[in-house]
């Protein structure tokens, strides 16, 4: 009767044991995940507030009965480095797409964005909205020449 | 002597039973504790990392009158990749459900989709669209028609 006591509390101990270390290591791993999601949510914020950039030159040429040309010059005055290929150009609220003439923007670095067919003749208004990979954005108002 | 080692036999058996049914119900007890940290661990970081913009100007919204669509710009401004799909998300105008498409129905970070929006053309004014994702993350957007 004692050795069956024994025996069976035994039993559940052990077992007790390894449920326990079955809860523990998979709340330790989530705890682990969950941390580093804190973490990089962090680095996202730290980024969002260093992202600083200015249109600093607009320029538009026809090239075309009824299309322009778009260059626009981004300096970055951020401390952030942004990726020249993570911005988002609306023209009169279309988007359009545009080439780069370097890769990364780094700070206190320019960088000269074209996009090419953009409806509007000489002499047409546009309002031209720039938005940066993290969603801060610019606007901007031009004549094409 | 021989009918007690029979029920000693007997209560050691008995008690070894009881012993594992009790570990296994510990176990299967465990067992789904831990499925359920794991999946509320795993959603709650994805929950951290979900962030996007509605990146339209505000001014000039894209209305395509033979289709009857307006189009809306999504941006993935977070580290984990979203989900736009009509049948786990959820778009409303001035607060009534609509009907819309998307041009990817899965964006990465920086990756933009087009929203769109099937609505007769709205009254000039101000209007509010909002955008609801399948973790329930929403964003609104202030336009003006």
């Amino acid at each position: 009767m004692g050795f069956s006591t024994v025996i069976a509390f035994s039993i559940i101990v052990v077992s007790f044991v390894m449920v326990t270390g079955l809860v523990v290591s998979v709340a330790v791993e989530k705890i682990k995940e969950i941390n580093e999601a804190y973490q990089n949510e962090r680095d996202k914020l730290l980024r969002d507030l260093g992202t600083d950039y200015e249109l600093v030159n607009v320029t538009a040429t026809g090239s075309g009965p009824s299309n322009h040309t778009l260059e626009v010059v981004i300096t970055n005055t951020g401390s952030e480095t942004l990726d020249a290929y993570g911005f988002t150009l609306l023209v009169d609220g279309k988007m359009y797409n545009y080439s780069a003439n370097v890769t990364r923007l780094y700070p206190s670095t320019g960088l000269l964005i074209t996009a090419q067919d953009i409806p509007g003749s000489i002499g047409t208004q546009h309002r031209l909205k720039i938005v940066s990979e993290n969603g801060i954005s610019r606007y901007a108002s031009y004549t094409v020449g | 002597m021989s009918s007690e080692s029979v029920s000693h036999m007997v209560f050691f058996i008995a008690a070894v039973v009881i012993a594992t049914s009790v570990s296994a119900i510990l176990y299967t007890a465990a067992y789904k504790v831990s499925l359920g940290i794991e999946e509320q661990g795993e959603s709650f970081k994805k929950l951290l990392g979900t962030d996007f913009e509605i990146i339209n100007d505000p001014t000039q919204i894209p209305y395509n009158a033979d289709q009857g669509y307006y189009e809306f710009y999504i941006k993935n401004t977070g580290t984990e990749e979203i989900v736009i799909d009509p049948s786990v998300t959820t778009v409303l105008i001035d607060g009534s459900i609509v009907d819309f498409d998307s041009s990817d129905y899965s964006l990465k970070t920086a990756e933009v989709a087009t929203l769109y929006v099937y609505a007769y053309p709205l009254d000039s004014g101000d209007h509010k669209l909002i955008v609801i994702l399948e973790n329930g993350i929403s964003r609104s957007f202030e336009f003006q028609v």
